[in-house]
Protein backbone atom coordinates (compact mmCIF):
# COMPACT_ATOMS: atom_id res chain seq x y z
CA UNK A 1 0.00 0.00 0.00
CA UNK A 2 1.12 3.36 -0.67
CA UNK A 3 2.58 6.24 1.89
CA UNK A 4 -0.17 8.69 2.95
CA UNK A 5 1.48 11.95 2.39
CA UNK A 6 2.19 13.43 5.43
CA UNK A 7 0.25 16.53 6.36
CA UNK A 8 1.70 19.78 6.61
CA UNK A 9 1.05 21.59 9.38
CA UNK A 10 0.22 25.03 8.84
CA UNK A 11 1.50 26.77 11.78
CA UNK A 12 4.77 25.33 12.31
CA UNK A 13 6.44 25.75 15.96
CA UNK A 14 9.77 24.05 16.07
CA UNK A 15 11.29 23.42 19.44
CA UNK A 16 11.78 26.86 20.19
CA UNK A 17 7.88 27.55 20.07
CA UNK A 18 7.23 23.69 21.40
CA UNK A 19 8.89 22.63 24.57
CA UNK A 20 7.33 18.85 23.70
CA UNK A 21 9.48 18.88 20.71
CA UNK A 22 12.52 18.87 23.12
CA UNK A 23 13.35 14.94 23.64
CA UNK A 24 15.38 16.37 27.08
CA UNK A 25 12.80 17.43 28.21
CA UNK A 26 10.49 14.26 28.28
CA UNK A 27 13.86 12.29 29.75
CA UNK A 28 14.03 14.70 32.69
CA UNK A 29 10.47 14.52 33.40
CA UNK A 30 10.75 10.33 33.38
CA UNK A 31 13.51 10.80 35.59
CA UNK A 32 11.50 13.44 38.23
CA UNK A 33 8.53 11.11 38.18
CA UNK A 34 10.65 7.66 38.65
CA UNK A 35 11.97 9.86 41.70
CA UNK A 36 8.74 10.68 42.87
CA UNK A 37 7.53 6.94 43.04
CA UNK A 38 9.60 5.06 46.14
CA UNK A 39 10.29 2.14 44.07
CA UNK A 40 14.15 2.58 44.95
CA UNK A 41 13.47 2.54 48.66
CA UNK A 42 13.84 -0.67 50.98
CA UNK A 43 10.28 -1.43 52.55
CA UNK A 44 10.33 -0.71 56.64
CA UNK A 45 6.95 -1.40 58.72
CA UNK A 46 8.21 1.51 60.82
CA UNK A 47 9.74 4.91 58.51
CA UNK A 48 11.67 7.42 59.97
CA UNK A 49 9.59 10.56 60.54
CA UNK A 50 11.20 13.90 58.77
CA UNK A 51 9.35 17.34 59.12
CA UNK A 52 6.62 15.38 60.26
CA UNK A 53 6.17 12.66 57.44
CA UNK A 54 6.81 9.48 56.64
CA UNK A 55 10.75 10.03 55.04
CA UNK A 56 9.64 8.52 51.82
CA UNK A 57 6.72 10.59 51.34
CA UNK A 58 8.95 13.89 52.07
CA UNK A 59 11.10 11.97 49.27
CA UNK A 60 8.00 11.99 47.06
CA UNK A 61 6.48 15.59 47.58
CA UNK A 62 10.56 16.87 47.19
CA UNK A 63 10.29 15.03 43.21
CA UNK A 64 6.90 16.38 42.67
CA UNK A 65 8.02 19.46 43.83
CA UNK A 66 10.75 19.91 41.51
CA UNK A 67 8.23 18.38 38.47
CA UNK A 68 6.52 21.41 39.35
CA UNK A 69 9.15 24.10 39.24
CA UNK A 70 10.99 21.82 36.16
CA UNK A 71 7.27 22.75 34.69
CA UNK A 72 7.56 26.86 35.19
CA UNK A 73 10.85 26.78 33.97
CA UNK A 74 10.28 24.80 30.35
CA UNK A 75 7.25 27.06 29.90
CA UNK A 76 9.12 30.46 30.72
CA UNK A 77 12.24 28.67 28.74
CA UNK A 78 11.09 27.06 25.80
CA UNK A 79 7.65 28.15 24.94
CA UNK A 80 8.06 31.06 22.91
CA UNK A 81 5.38 33.33 22.21
CA UNK A 82 6.30 34.52 19.06
CA UNK A 83 5.00 31.73 16.31
CA UNK A 84 8.65 30.25 14.34
CA UNK A 85 8.43 31.03 10.61
CA UNK A 86 8.07 28.37 8.17
CA UNK A 87 10.86 26.36 8.01
CA UNK A 88 13.28 27.65 10.71
CA UNK A 89 13.84 24.61 12.84
CA UNK A 90 10.61 22.85 11.47
CA UNK A 91 11.30 19.67 10.67
CA UNK A 92 8.27 19.51 8.81
CA UNK A 93 9.71 21.48 6.41
CA UNK A 94 11.87 19.64 4.74
CA UNK B 1 -27.41 10.77 63.08
CA UNK B 2 -30.97 12.34 61.57
CA UNK B 3 -31.72 15.95 60.47
CA UNK B 4 -30.12 18.83 58.77
CA UNK B 5 -27.10 19.10 61.05
CA UNK B 6 -26.77 22.82 59.82
CA UNK B 7 -29.91 24.25 60.54
CA UNK B 8 -31.12 27.38 59.15
CA UNK B 9 -28.17 29.20 58.79
CA UNK B 10 -27.03 26.60 57.10
CA UNK B 11 -29.77 26.71 54.36
CA UNK B 12 -29.30 30.54 54.35
CA UNK B 13 -25.55 29.85 53.25
CA UNK B 14 -26.76 27.60 50.61
CA UNK B 15 -29.64 29.87 49.02
CA UNK B 16 -26.66 32.72 48.95
CA UNK B 17 -24.51 30.70 47.07
CA UNK B 18 -27.10 28.76 44.90
CA UNK B 19 -28.73 32.55 44.22
CA UNK B 20 -25.10 33.64 43.33
CA UNK B 21 -24.62 31.50 40.96
CA UNK B 22 -27.54 32.08 39.27
CA UNK B 23 -26.82 36.11 39.14
CA UNK B 24 -23.87 35.18 37.96
CA UNK B 25 -25.41 33.57 35.00
CA UNK B 26 -27.91 36.18 34.42
CA UNK B 27 -24.71 38.72 34.14
CA UNK B 28 -22.78 36.22 31.54
CA UNK B 29 -25.97 36.62 29.63
CA UNK B 30 -25.64 40.24 29.49
CA UNK B 31 -22.14 39.98 28.53
CA UNK B 32 -22.48 37.98 25.48
CA UNK B 33 -21.61 39.56 22.04
CA UNK B 34 -23.62 37.55 19.39
CA UNK B 35 -25.23 34.30 19.12
CA UNK B 36 -22.28 32.38 17.20
CA UNK B 37 -20.52 29.01 18.49
CA UNK B 38 -17.05 30.40 19.96
CA UNK B 39 -19.08 32.62 21.95
CA UNK B 40 -21.74 30.65 23.74
CA UNK B 41 -18.43 27.48 23.93
CA UNK B 42 -15.69 29.20 24.27
CA UNK B 43 -16.16 32.87 25.98
CA UNK B 44 -15.74 34.38 22.22
CA UNK B 45 -11.90 33.47 22.94
CA UNK B 46 -11.60 36.05 25.69
CA UNK B 47 -10.48 34.09 29.16
CA UNK B 48 -7.87 36.12 30.65
CA UNK B 49 -5.22 34.33 33.20
CA UNK B 50 -6.91 34.44 36.27
CA UNK B 51 -10.28 33.95 35.07
CA UNK B 52 -8.53 30.71 32.68
CA UNK B 53 -6.54 29.22 35.50
CA UNK B 54 -9.86 29.39 38.12
CA UNK B 55 -11.55 27.66 35.23
CA UNK B 56 -9.16 24.86 34.53
CA UNK B 57 -8.78 24.15 38.46
CA UNK B 58 -12.54 23.92 39.48
CA UNK B 59 -12.90 21.89 35.84
CA UNK B 60 -10.03 19.82 37.14
CA UNK B 61 -10.77 19.00 40.50
CA UNK B 62 -14.40 17.32 40.81
CA UNK B 63 -16.13 16.16 44.33
CA UNK B 64 -14.17 13.09 44.17
CA UNK B 65 -10.93 15.23 45.21
CA UNK B 66 -12.81 16.34 48.26
CA UNK B 67 -15.11 13.27 49.11
CA UNK B 68 -12.99 10.47 47.54
CA UNK B 69 -9.18 11.36 47.95
CA UNK B 70 -9.81 11.82 52.10
CA UNK B 71 -11.77 8.15 51.76
CA UNK B 72 -8.50 6.65 49.42
CA UNK B 73 -5.62 7.79 51.94
CA UNK B 74 -8.38 6.55 54.71
CA UNK B 75 -8.53 3.38 52.69
CA UNK B 76 -4.92 2.74 51.99
CA UNK B 77 -2.77 5.63 54.04
CA UNK B 78 0.33 7.66 53.26
CA UNK B 79 0.17 5.95 49.54
CA UNK B 80 -2.29 8.30 48.25
CA UNK B 81 0.22 11.11 48.21
CA UNK B 82 0.57 9.71 44.58
CA UNK B 83 -2.52 11.71 43.69
CA UNK B 84 -0.21 14.67 43.65
CA UNK B 85 1.80 13.22 41.03
CA UNK B 86 -1.38 11.94 38.56
CA UNK B 87 -3.11 15.27 39.27
CA UNK B 88 0.18 17.31 38.00
CA UNK B 89 0.71 14.60 34.93
CA UNK B 90 -2.44 15.84 33.43
CA UNK B 91 -0.47 19.50 33.07
CA UNK B 92 2.45 17.74 32.54
CA UNK B 93 1.13 16.37 29.41
CA UNK B 94 -0.41 19.73 28.62
CA UNK B 95 2.68 20.70 26.77
CA UNK B 96 2.93 17.54 24.49
CA UNK B 97 -0.29 19.64 23.27
CA UNK B 98 -1.00 22.99 23.96
CA UNK B 99 1.90 24.44 22.26
CA UNK B 100 0.84 23.14 18.77
CA UNK B 101 -2.93 22.78 19.48
CA UNK B 102 -3.21 26.38 20.62
CA UNK B 103 -1.76 28.58 17.49
CA UNK B 104 -4.00 26.31 15.48
CA UNK B 105 -6.97 26.55 17.15
CA UNK B 106 -7.27 30.19 17.15
CA UNK B 107 -6.36 29.99 13.26
CA UNK B 108 -9.08 27.81 12.10
CA UNK B 109 -11.45 28.78 14.96
CA UNK B 110 -12.16 25.24 16.44
CA UNK B 111 -14.85 24.94 18.72
CA UNK B 112 -14.64 21.32 19.23
CA UNK B 113 -11.83 18.64 20.16
CA UNK B 114 -13.03 16.90 17.07
CA UNK B 115 -12.59 19.91 14.59
CA UNK B 116 -8.87 19.19 15.14
CA UNK B 117 -9.16 15.59 14.50
CA UNK B 118 -11.72 16.17 11.59
CA UNK B 119 -9.02 19.22 10.22
CA UNK B 120 -5.90 16.89 10.64
CA UNK B 121 -6.89 13.49 9.09
CA UNK B 122 -9.90 14.49 6.98
CA UNK B 123 -11.68 10.72 8.18
CA UNK B 124 -15.06 11.04 8.95
CA UNK B 125 -15.11 7.55 10.26
CA UNK B 126 -12.51 8.61 12.87
CA UNK B 127 -14.02 11.80 13.77
CA UNK B 128 -17.16 10.25 14.11
CA UNK B 129 -15.46 7.56 16.15
CA UNK B 130 -13.57 10.01 18.83
CA UNK B 131 -16.47 11.42 19.50
CA UNK B 132 -18.31 8.88 20.39
CA UNK B 133 -15.67 7.71 22.69
CA UNK B 134 -15.88 11.24 24.30
CA UNK B 135 -19.32 11.14 24.65
CA UNK B 136 -19.68 8.12 26.23
CA UNK B 137 -16.82 9.10 28.41
CA UNK B 138 -18.23 12.48 29.97
CA UNK B 139 -21.11 11.34 29.57
CA UNK B 140 -20.74 8.91 32.34
CA UNK B 141 -18.48 11.47 34.12
CA UNK B 142 -21.32 13.59 34.01
CA UNK B 143 -23.88 10.99 35.37
CA UNK B 144 -21.19 10.62 38.14
CA UNK B 145 -21.30 14.28 39.25
CA UNK B 146 -24.90 14.12 39.20
CA UNK B 147 -25.43 11.23 41.68
CA UNK B 148 -22.47 12.63 44.09
CA UNK B 149 -24.58 15.89 44.46
CA UNK B 150 -27.28 13.59 45.69
CA UNK B 151 -25.24 11.63 47.52
CA UNK B 152 -23.87 14.12 49.42
CA UNK B 153 -27.29 15.98 49.89
CA UNK B 154 -28.69 13.14 51.68
CA UNK B 155 -25.52 12.20 53.63
CA UNK B 156 -24.76 14.99 54.69
CA UNK B 157 -28.50 16.11 55.84
CA UNK B 158 -28.77 12.50 57.32
CA UNK B 159 -31.41 11.13 54.68
CA UNK B 160 -33.85 14.51 55.97
CA UNK B 161 -33.17 15.87 52.14
CA UNK B 162 -33.80 12.81 49.97
CA UNK B 163 -31.34 11.99 47.04
CA UNK B 164 -33.22 12.84 44.42
CA UNK B 165 -33.89 16.39 45.44
CA UNK B 166 -30.24 17.06 45.93
CA UNK B 167 -29.55 15.62 42.59
CA UNK B 168 -32.89 17.45 40.74
CA UNK B 169 -32.13 21.06 42.53
CA UNK B 170 -28.56 21.27 41.73
CA UNK B 171 -28.87 19.83 38.26
CA UNK B 172 -31.79 22.76 37.59
CA UNK B 173 -29.41 25.50 38.81
CA UNK B 174 -26.35 23.92 36.82
CA UNK B 175 -28.54 24.18 33.58
CA UNK B 176 -30.07 27.61 34.11
CA UNK B 177 -27.14 29.58 34.45
CA UNK B 178 -25.31 27.77 31.84
CA UNK B 179 -28.37 28.35 29.35
CA UNK B 180 -27.96 31.66 30.33
CA UNK B 181 -24.61 32.74 29.82
CA UNK B 182 -22.46 29.56 28.21
CA UNK B 183 -18.82 29.00 28.99
CA UNK B 184 -18.69 32.97 30.12
CA UNK B 185 -21.19 31.68 32.51
CA UNK B 186 -19.46 28.43 33.82
CA UNK B 187 -15.62 29.97 34.08
CA UNK B 188 -17.52 32.80 36.26
CA UNK B 189 -19.19 30.66 38.80
CA UNK B 190 -15.87 28.08 38.24
CA UNK B 191 -13.71 31.09 39.76
CA UNK B 192 -16.32 31.32 43.11
CA UNK B 193 -16.45 27.55 43.10
CA UNK B 194 -12.71 26.64 42.85
CA UNK B 195 -12.44 29.89 45.41
CA UNK B 196 -14.61 28.20 47.86
CA UNK B 197 -12.46 24.77 47.32
CA UNK B 198 -9.25 26.38 47.75
CA UNK B 199 -10.36 28.28 50.98
CA UNK B 200 -12.57 25.13 52.16
CA UNK B 201 -9.29 22.76 51.97
CA UNK B 202 -6.66 25.63 53.27
CA UNK B 203 -9.29 26.34 56.09
CA UNK B 204 -9.71 22.61 57.16
CA UNK B 205 -5.80 21.78 57.13
CA UNK B 206 -5.49 24.71 59.64
CA UNK B 207 -8.20 23.37 62.19
CA UNK B 208 -6.76 19.85 62.10
CA UNK B 209 -3.00 20.33 62.01
CA UNK B 210 -2.29 23.88 63.19
CA UNK B 211 1.29 23.37 63.92
CA UNK B 212 4.31 21.14 62.86
CA UNK B 213 3.86 19.26 65.99
CA UNK B 214 0.58 18.01 65.45
CA UNK B 215 1.99 16.69 62.36
CA UNK B 216 4.24 14.78 63.80
CA UNK B 217 2.49 13.36 66.04
CA UNK B 218 -0.61 12.15 64.18
CA UNK B 219 2.36 10.27 61.73
CA UNK B 220 3.59 9.09 64.83
CA UNK B 221 0.68 7.27 66.20
CA UNK B 222 -0.26 6.11 62.23
CA UNK B 223 3.44 4.73 62.28
CA UNK B 224 2.45 2.76 65.42
CA UNK B 225 -0.97 2.09 65.30
CA UNK B 226 -1.58 1.65 61.58
CA UNK B 227 2.36 0.55 60.54
CA UNK B 228 1.44 -0.97 57.02
CA UNK B 229 -0.69 2.54 56.34
CA UNK B 230 3.08 4.89 57.16
CA UNK B 231 5.20 1.79 55.35
CA UNK B 232 7.05 2.30 52.01
CA UNK B 233 4.37 0.79 49.82
CA UNK B 234 4.77 -3.05 48.81
CA UNK B 235 5.67 -3.54 44.86
CA UNK B 236 1.65 -3.83 43.63
CA UNK B 237 0.93 -0.66 45.06
CA UNK B 238 4.22 1.07 43.07
CA UNK B 239 3.44 -0.54 40.29
CA UNK B 240 -0.39 0.64 40.19
CA UNK B 241 1.11 4.52 41.41
CA UNK B 242 3.20 4.18 37.72
CA UNK B 243 0.40 3.31 36.02
CA UNK B 244 -2.09 5.86 37.18
CA UNK B 245 -0.19 8.31 36.39
CA UNK B 246 0.17 7.70 32.54
CA UNK B 247 -3.49 6.74 32.82
CA UNK B 248 -4.79 9.67 34.42
CA UNK B 249 -2.01 11.83 32.43
CA UNK B 250 -2.80 10.93 29.21
CA UNK B 251 -6.47 10.51 29.38
CA UNK B 252 -7.11 13.61 31.61
CA UNK B 253 -4.81 15.81 29.33
CA UNK B 254 -7.81 14.87 26.56
CA UNK B 255 -10.92 15.72 28.16
CA UNK B 256 -12.78 17.78 26.05
CA UNK B 257 -13.50 20.54 28.27
CA UNK B 258 -9.80 20.43 29.12
CA UNK B 259 -9.21 21.17 25.78
CA UNK B 260 -11.69 23.54 25.11
CA UNK B 261 -10.26 25.83 27.77
CA UNK B 262 -6.92 25.74 25.70
CA UNK B 263 -9.33 26.95 22.76
CA UNK B 264 -10.34 29.69 24.93
CA UNK B 265 -7.32 31.04 26.06
CA UNK B 266 -7.22 34.78 25.13
CA UNK B 267 -3.89 34.81 24.27
CA UNK B 268 -0.59 32.69 24.50
CA UNK B 269 0.75 34.50 27.65
CA UNK B 270 -2.59 34.12 29.42
CA UNK B 271 -2.59 30.14 28.65
CA UNK B 272 1.07 29.73 29.37
CA UNK B 273 0.51 31.63 32.92
CA UNK B 274 -2.29 29.64 33.79
CA UNK B 275 -0.60 25.98 33.25
CA UNK B 276 2.55 27.42 35.13
CA UNK B 277 0.33 28.10 37.87
CA UNK B 278 -1.72 24.81 37.71
CA UNK B 279 1.49 22.45 37.92
CA UNK B 280 1.81 24.44 41.67
CA UNK B 281 -2.27 23.27 42.47
CA UNK B 282 -1.63 19.43 43.24
CA UNK B 283 0.74 20.77 45.83
CA UNK B 284 -1.31 22.91 47.16
CA UNK B 285 -5.23 20.60 46.95
CA UNK B 286 -3.73 17.28 47.29
CA UNK B 287 -1.70 17.32 49.87
CA UNK B 288 -4.22 19.21 52.29
CA UNK B 289 -6.66 16.46 50.79
CA UNK B 290 -4.15 12.97 52.30
CA UNK B 291 -3.89 14.69 55.36
CA UNK B 292 -7.60 15.23 55.69
CA UNK B 293 -7.43 11.36 55.29
CA UNK B 294 -4.41 10.57 57.59
CA UNK B 295 -6.30 12.96 60.17
CA UNK B 296 -9.44 10.65 60.00
CA UNK B 297 -6.74 7.21 60.57
CA UNK B 298 -6.68 8.67 64.20
CA UNK B 299 -9.54 10.71 64.70
CA UNK B 300 -12.79 7.66 63.05
CA UNK B 301 -10.27 4.73 64.88
CA UNK B 302 -12.95 3.85 67.45
CA UNK B 303 -15.76 3.76 64.52
CA UNK B 304 -15.97 0.00 62.76
CA UNK B 305 -17.43 -0.40 59.81
CA UNK B 306 -16.52 3.13 57.44
CA UNK B 307 -16.58 2.88 53.95
CA UNK B 308 -14.28 5.26 52.22
CA UNK B 309 -16.89 8.02 50.62
CA UNK B 310 -17.88 8.20 54.50
CA UNK B 311 -14.79 9.47 55.71
CA UNK B 312 -15.23 13.36 55.14
CA UNK B 313 -19.09 13.28 55.54
CA UNK B 314 -18.71 11.94 59.39
CA UNK B 315 -15.59 14.99 60.30
CA UNK B 316 -17.73 17.46 58.89
CA UNK B 317 -21.34 16.20 60.78
CA UNK B 318 -18.73 15.98 64.39
CA UNK B 319 -17.70 19.83 63.59
CA UNK B 320 -20.86 20.99 63.35
CA UNK B 321 -21.48 20.29 67.49
CA UNK B 322 -18.25 22.27 67.95
CA UNK B 323 -17.18 25.95 68.19
CA UNK B 324 -18.81 28.37 65.81
CA UNK B 325 -15.47 28.59 64.06
CA UNK B 326 -15.87 24.79 63.27
CA UNK B 327 -19.36 25.17 62.65
CA UNK B 328 -18.66 27.75 60.02
CA UNK B 329 -16.07 26.23 58.12
CA UNK B 330 -17.47 23.33 58.14
CA UNK B 331 -20.35 24.63 56.16
CA UNK B 332 -18.08 26.17 54.19
CA UNK B 333 -16.36 22.87 53.22
CA UNK B 334 -19.94 21.36 52.58
CA UNK B 335 -20.87 24.19 49.95
CA UNK B 336 -16.72 23.46 48.72
CA UNK B 337 -17.54 19.97 48.21
CA UNK B 338 -21.28 21.03 46.09
CA UNK B 339 -19.31 23.78 44.58
CA UNK B 340 -16.49 21.34 43.32
CA UNK B 341 -19.15 18.75 42.05
CA UNK B 342 -21.29 21.49 40.23
CA UNK B 343 -18.25 22.88 38.86
CA UNK B 344 -16.89 20.13 36.90
CA UNK B 345 -20.00 18.96 36.08
CA UNK B 346 -21.21 22.19 34.12
CA UNK B 347 -17.93 22.21 32.19
CA UNK B 348 -18.49 18.67 31.29
CA UNK B 349 -22.32 19.35 30.27
CA UNK B 350 -21.43 22.08 28.10
CA UNK B 351 -18.90 20.13 26.46
CA UNK B 352 -21.25 17.48 25.72
CA UNK B 353 -24.07 19.81 24.31
CA UNK B 354 -20.93 21.59 21.96
CA UNK B 355 -19.96 17.80 20.57
CA UNK B 356 -23.47 17.10 19.89
CA UNK B 357 -24.86 20.23 18.26
CA UNK B 358 -22.13 20.87 16.16
CA UNK B 359 -20.08 17.66 15.79
CA UNK B 360 -23.05 15.65 15.82
CA UNK B 361 -25.98 17.27 14.01
CA UNK B 362 -24.04 20.19 12.78
CA UNK B 363 -22.42 17.36 10.32
CA UNK B 364 -25.93 15.54 9.50
CA UNK B 365 -29.20 16.93 9.78
CA UNK B 366 -28.33 20.55 10.67
CA UNK B 367 -25.46 20.75 8.17
CA UNK B 368 -25.17 24.08 7.19
CA UNK B 369 -27.20 25.41 9.51
CA UNK B 370 -26.36 29.62 10.74
CA UNK B 371 -24.16 29.40 14.34
CA UNK B 372 -27.17 30.89 15.65
CA UNK B 373 -29.38 27.68 15.00
CA UNK B 374 -26.70 25.12 16.31
CA UNK B 375 -26.33 27.52 19.33
CA UNK B 376 -30.10 27.62 20.26
CA UNK B 377 -30.12 23.62 19.68
CA UNK B 378 -26.86 23.33 22.12
CA UNK B 379 -28.88 24.96 24.40
CA UNK B 380 -31.94 22.53 24.13
CA UNK B 381 -29.78 19.94 23.62
CA UNK B 382 -28.28 20.92 27.30
CA UNK B 383 -31.47 20.42 28.87
CA UNK B 384 -32.39 16.78 27.12
CA UNK B 385 -29.19 15.80 28.37
CA UNK B 386 -29.69 16.32 31.80
CA UNK B 387 -33.52 15.36 31.89
CA UNK B 388 -32.05 12.09 30.47
CA UNK B 389 -29.24 12.06 32.91
CA UNK B 390 -31.25 12.99 36.03
CA UNK B 391 -33.82 9.83 35.22
CA UNK B 392 -30.76 7.38 34.79
CA UNK B 393 -29.33 9.33 38.49
CA UNK B 394 -32.54 9.07 40.30
CA UNK B 395 -34.10 5.92 39.10
CA UNK B 396 -32.53 3.53 41.45
CA UNK B 397 -32.66 0.04 39.18
CA UNK B 398 -30.78 2.20 35.97
CA UNK B 399 -27.02 2.35 37.33
CA UNK B 400 -24.05 3.03 35.07
CA UNK B 401 -21.45 2.69 37.75
CA UNK B 402 -19.78 -0.05 36.01
CA UNK B 403 -19.26 2.16 32.83
CA UNK B 404 -17.75 4.83 34.99
CA UNK B 405 -14.88 2.66 35.17
CA UNK B 406 -14.07 3.07 31.89
CA UNK B 407 -13.75 6.32 31.19
CA UNK B 408 -10.24 7.10 31.75
CA UNK B 409 -9.84 4.25 30.12
CA UNK B 410 -11.58 5.32 26.84
CA UNK B 411 -10.28 8.67 27.49
CA UNK B 412 -6.92 7.57 27.00
CA UNK B 413 -7.08 5.84 23.44
CA UNK B 414 -7.80 8.69 21.97
CA UNK B 415 -4.31 10.49 23.32
CA UNK B 416 -2.52 9.04 20.21
CA UNK B 417 -4.57 10.68 17.73
CA UNK B 418 -5.22 13.84 19.32
CA UNK B 419 -1.33 14.64 20.30
CA UNK B 420 0.51 12.02 18.23
CA UNK B 421 -1.43 13.73 15.41
CA UNK B 422 0.15 16.91 16.39
CA UNK B 423 3.97 15.94 15.91
CA UNK B 424 3.73 12.84 13.66
CA UNK B 425 3.00 13.64 10.23
CA UNK B 426 3.58 10.03 8.62
CA UNK B 427 0.50 9.16 11.41
CA UNK B 428 -2.62 8.30 9.02
CA UNK B 429 -6.21 8.90 9.76
CA UNK B 430 -6.69 5.25 8.66
CA UNK B 431 -4.35 3.69 10.81
CA UNK B 432 -5.22 6.00 14.04
CA UNK B 433 -8.70 4.72 13.53
CA UNK B 434 -8.19 0.75 13.79
CA UNK B 435 -5.41 1.45 16.20
CA UNK B 436 -8.02 3.16 18.51
CA UNK B 437 -9.89 0.72 18.01
CA UNK B 438 -8.13 -1.92 18.51
CA UNK B 439 -7.12 0.16 21.88
CA UNK B 440 -10.76 0.07 23.14
CA UNK B 441 -11.60 -3.49 22.44
CA UNK B 442 -8.34 -4.16 24.49
CA UNK B 443 -9.06 -2.25 27.52
CA UNK B 444 -12.93 -3.12 27.57
CA UNK B 445 -12.49 -6.61 26.92
CA UNK B 446 -9.59 -6.95 29.49
CA UNK B 447 -12.09 -4.80 32.38
CA UNK B 448 -15.25 -6.92 31.47
CA UNK B 449 -13.32 -10.28 31.89
CA UNK B 450 -12.40 -9.31 35.12
CA UNK B 451 -9.11 -7.84 34.42
CA UNK B 452 -9.00 -4.41 35.50
CA UNK B 453 -5.33 -4.59 36.33
CA UNK B 454 -2.72 -6.76 34.36
CA UNK B 455 0.56 -7.21 36.93
CA UNK B 456 -0.89 -4.17 38.11
CA UNK B 457 -1.01 -1.87 35.06
CA UNK B 458 -3.97 -0.92 34.29
CA UNK B 459 -6.73 -2.54 31.42
CA UNK B 460 -7.04 1.09 29.87
CA UNK B 461 -2.59 1.37 29.78
CA UNK B 462 -2.60 -2.30 28.40
CA UNK B 463 -5.05 -0.63 25.37
CA UNK B 464 -3.24 2.19 24.76
CA UNK B 465 0.48 0.22 24.22
CA UNK B 466 -1.60 -1.73 21.64
CA UNK B 467 -2.87 1.47 20.53
CA UNK B 468 0.71 3.19 20.06
CA UNK B 469 2.33 -0.15 18.57
CA UNK B 470 -0.62 -0.21 15.98
CA UNK B 471 -0.63 3.73 15.14
CA UNK B 472 3.27 2.94 14.56
CA UNK B 473 2.72 -0.26 12.63
CA UNK B 474 0.01 0.66 10.37
CA UNK B 475 1.32 4.10 9.45
CA UNK B 476 4.88 3.20 8.70
CA UNK B 477 4.54 -0.55 7.11
CA UNK B 478 1.60 -1.05 6.26
CA UNK B 479 0.50 3.10 5.56
CA UNK B 480 -3.33 2.24 5.97
CA UNK B 481 -5.65 4.83 4.30
CA UNK B 482 -9.38 4.93 4.95
CA UNK B 483 -11.94 6.98 2.24
CA UNK B 484 -10.80 10.78 3.29
CA UNK B 485 -12.87 13.85 2.46
CA UNK B 486 -10.73 15.91 0.47
CA UNK B 487 -7.01 15.89 0.92
CA UNK B 488 -6.03 14.52 4.30
CA UNK B 489 -3.54 17.55 4.51
CA UNK B 490 -3.73 20.19 6.59
CA UNK B 491 -3.01 22.86 3.90
CA UNK B 492 -6.03 22.07 1.99
CA UNK B 493 -7.42 24.39 4.93
CA UNK B 494 -5.31 27.10 4.69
Amino acid sequence: MAQTPAPDLPIRTGPRADPGRRLWIWVVYACLYAASIPWYLPSNERPPVWFGLPYWVVLSLTATSAIAVFTLFVVSRYWSEAPEEAGRDAPEAR
Amino acid sequence: MTGFPFGLPGLAAFGVFLSALLILGYRARGARRDESLSDFYLAGRTLGPVVLLATLYATQYSGNSLIGYPGETYRIGFAWIMSVGFMMAIVVMYLALAPRLFPLAARHGYITPGDWIDHRYRTPALTWTANVLWVVAISNYLLAQLMAMGHVTEGITGGAVPYWVGVVVFTLVIIVYESLGGMRAVVWTDALQGLLLIVGLIGVLAVILPTPAHLRELTEWVVVNQPSKAAVPAWDVIVNWASTIVLIGLSGSVYPQAIQRIFAARDLRALKRSICQMAFLPLVTMVPVVLIGIYALQHLSGLSGITADQVMPLILREWTGGSAMLFGLSLAVLIAVLAAIMSSADSVLLSLSSILAKDVLGSTVLKGAPESRLTQVGKRLSWGIVTVLVVIAVVPRITLWGLIEFKMEVLAQIWPAFVLGLHWRRLTGGAVLVAMLIGVAVSIGLTATGHPRVWGVHAGVVGLAANLAACALLSTRWAIRLPARGRASMASAD
